[in-house]
């Protein structure tokens, strides 16, 4: 990895961070519904920098956001983290078939619906230890996708206009 | 390929609403509800003084007599739920208790030796409310 790219994921990470930041203020009526605008940038460095780049930022960011926030390593740490890292595989494995089969639109919606599903699945798994929570199902799995496909589209629009950029430093 | 907004332009292709699409059924289809029982149970267990177990099929509206060490406990089922309709016990909790018909809650008559209970489990809801 040279200079340039750490520093392009540095800025990345800066980003997700920011954003991180700003969403975890915007008061919600479900409190585990955000915007997803932080996975804009692990979108980003799946896309042009490589799985890898894309899962350095997803778990960095969640790890430096929890610190900054509180309840590092705590519960909401264990669920961030999961709908991360399984978005970021999922995102990886869409990410081959980017600009052919389908753009970035597809790439993020089916990743924000595998951040909510995964993060369903630790709550009731791990955390509640096997508890029922089928019923919840709508309720994370609507908004995920409703996010995931407005973080595409802006995914979209940002890579097209800076494919330069992109093309310079990934 | 498609514009839509701005100098660079969103560019949409074919797969994108294979994928949307594909992802809309799954989440309709994991967000509907279960199978029909999900939600009312179908029969009620009514234990009796001695351990006796009867199962009460809920679908069909009838009355049935139990026999417990104060005398016959009448048990109704009307639409799907159950009361107690008389009790022969002194305080009458049972009969107060009123119509049961979720997962899980129960009707108990100690004097009697009475119990009528719904399988299943609550999800965070009061075991019962006696007024």
């Amino acid at each position: 990895m040279n200079a340039r790219k750490v520093s392009f994921l540095g800025v990345l990470v800066a980003l997700a961070l920011a954003l991180h930041l700003l969403e975890a203020q915007i008061p919600s009526p479900l409190p585990w519904v955000r915007p997803g605008l932080a996975n804009l940038m692990t979108l980003i460095a799946v896309l042009t920098a490589g799985w890898r780049a894309g899962l350095l930022v997803a778990v960095t960011r969640v790890a430096i956001g929890s610190l900054l926030l509180g309840g590092f390593l705590g519960p909401a740490f264990a669920l961030s983290l999961a709908g991360g890292v399984a978005s970021t595989l999922v995102m990886a494995l869409m990410a081959r078939g980017a600009w052919r089969l389908w753009s970035p639109l597809a790439v993020s919606a089916a990743g924000a619906v595998a951040h909510g599903a995964a993060q369903l699945l630790v709550l009731a798994a791990v955390l509640l230890r096997a508890t029922d929570l089928s019923w919840l199902l709508p309720w994370v799995l609507v908004p995920s996708l409703v996010s995931g496909i407005a973080t595409g589209l802006l995914a979209n629009l940002v890579l097209l206009r800076w494919q330069g950029y992109f093309r310079a430093v990934a | 390929m498609k514009r839509l907004w701005g100098e660079g332009g969103v560019r949409l292709l074919l797969g994108d609403a294979a994928v949307l699409a594909l992802l809309g059924a799954a989440v309709a289809a994991l967000s509907l509800p279960r199978g029909p029982a999900a939600g009312r149970p179908a029969a009620a267990e009514v234990l009796s003084a001695g351990g006796r177990v009867t199962a009460l099929d809920l679908s069909r509206d009838a009355v049935i007599e139990v026999t417990g060490p104060l005398g016959d406990t009448k048990v109704e089922v009307r639409g799907g739920r159950v009361r107690v309709l008389f009790s022969p016990c002194p305080r009458q909790d049972c009969r107060e208790r009123g119509w049961i018909g979720e997962p899980g809650e129960m009707i108990v008559c100690l004097p009697n030796e009475v119990v009528v209970r719904l399988p299943g489990t609550r999800r965070g809801a009061p075991d019962a409310i006696v007024q």
